[in-house]
């Protein structure tokens, strides 16, 4: 069973086209990274996923069946994002305590002690919280309430980096403890990758690519060498970037259409190097002829 | 050890790399079971599936081998072959260095085998 399954997915808000045609599917108990620039869709994609919206055309499935006000989709999947509300009366032990009635995974005695750790105060209200601290009260109910499905939604946004460090780890532990599908869309790729086993790249509501960290990892290499030798190379293969200095030449080119050895790469002066995970998904939406110079010229 | 994010070699390389250079070290002994891909995980706060990935290496190159319900384990010869295959690969990539370097500075085969029959001769 998929635990999810998009098909040609599109999204409009007035005249604002912000998915178009998403054609995806995510099935296992993995740890999915959904990227892509400010206003992309990623959260438009999600909030449809978690049921909150219904979609212009296409469909949406999660664990088969259509998450838009369903009941069943409600109970095992759960959206954080920082426009999780709760009622001004409760208090956050009050909160967590009717989270324990409404999931059946809940894990009560974890949330006290993630919350001790970041010093949150239980008997305070929701929204008396500082930004940094409702978005760790925010991930760790997403992170105890176990859901099958779990989707975070710039979870990190307003923590400090010792927080943030600390809650990647959170995820991986709890997600190795209790495995679950998890979607985590962030800006901080760089600093999750490493707990990530997919990645969904998303750009003006489109997906751009779904793959392994691995898998994205070998899609784009970096190459140097001198400009006449490099020119050659460059016609072949498609060129994402390139920078001249000196008279050597830095291109980002796809890897995949590159059909050259190591040996000759080697004899012609060009060395290769890989690129973070960060970097390649910027590469990828980087639009013709975004360049920030060109503004200056 | 710790993980290089940034580092050109993948993740679950660098992975299989550490648990080689373990296994060389004798802090994994022959017959001995090796770290879960959960216990890597851990360790080096990575996805399970990549630490999964740098056993299945070693598995495939048959350095481990499994033992059903109970985890992976260190081949008996695991030792002894990592070390030959490490040489080979060292020498092999020295070479390949030597004679670029021969070329660009225009030095002739027969002074390249000359050199290297001196030196041999020089360490003896």
């Amino acid at each position: 069973m998929n635990v999810i399954q998009c098909e040609k997915l599109s999204k409009k808000f007035g005249r604002l086209h912000a998915l178009q045609d998403i054609t995806c599917t995510i099935n296992g108990e993995k740890i999915i990274g959904v990227i892509g620039r400010n206003g992309a869709g990623k959260s438009t994609l999600l909030t449809i996923i978690a049921g909150f919206l219904k979609p212009t055309n296409g469909y949406c499935q999660v664990f088969n069946e259509n998450p838009f006000n369903n009941i069943q989709a409600a109970a095992n999947s759960i959206l954080i994002d920082d426009q999780l509300s709760f009622s001004d009366y409760l208090s956050l032990e009050e909160i967590l305590k009717m989270g324990a009635d409404f999931y059946p995974n809940w894990q009560n005695e974890l949330a006290y002690r993630l919350l001790h750790y970041a010093n949150i105060d239980l008997s305070v209200k929701h929204q008396q919280l500082s930004k940094g601290q409702m978005a760790t009260f925010n991930l760790v109910y997403g992170l105890v309430s176990r859901c099958a499905l779990t989707i975070l939604d710039e979870p990190m946004n307003g923590m400090d980096e010792a927080i943030r460090t600390d809650f990647y780890r959170a995820i991986l532990k709890e997600y190795i403890a209790f495995p679950r599908t998890i979607l985590i869309a962030s800006h901080h790729l760089q600093e999750m990758e490493s707990i990530l086993e997919e990645i969904l790249l998303i750009d003006e509501g489109t997906v751009v690519t779904h793959a392994s960290v691995d898998e994205l990892k070998e899609q784009l290499i970096a190459l140097s060498g001198p400009s006449d030798r490099m020119k050659s190379l460059l016609s072949e293969t498609d060129v994402y970037a390139q920078q001249i200095v000196g008279g050597v030449s830095t291109a980002i080119v796809d890897a995949s259409k590159l059909f050259i050895t190591e040996e000759m790469l080697r004899t012609k002066g060009i060395t290769k190097s890989a690129l973070t995970a960060s970097e390649i998904c910027r590469y990828l939406t980087n639009h013709k002829g975004s360049d920030i110079d060109a503004i200056f010229d | 050890m710790h993980i290089h994010l940034d580092s050109t070699t993948p993740i679950y390389i660098q992975i299989a790399e550490w648990l080689q250079h373990e296994i060389i070290a004798n802090r994994l002994q022959a017959d001995e079971k090796v770290y879960s891909q959960y216990q890597l995980a851990e360790l080096f706060n990575i996805n399970p599936a990549t630490a999964g990935k740098g056993l299945t290496i070693l598995l495939e190159e048959q350095l481990l081998y499994k033992k059903r319900g109970l985890g992976m384990f260190v081949a008996t010869d695991a030792k002894d072959r990592i070390l030959s295959k490490r040489r080979n690969e060292i020498l092999t990539k020295m070479a390949q260095e030597i004679v670029l370097e021969a070329q660009r500075l225009l030095v002739s085969d027969e002074e390249l085998l000359a050199l290297i029959q001196k030196t041999q001769e020089e360490l003896k």
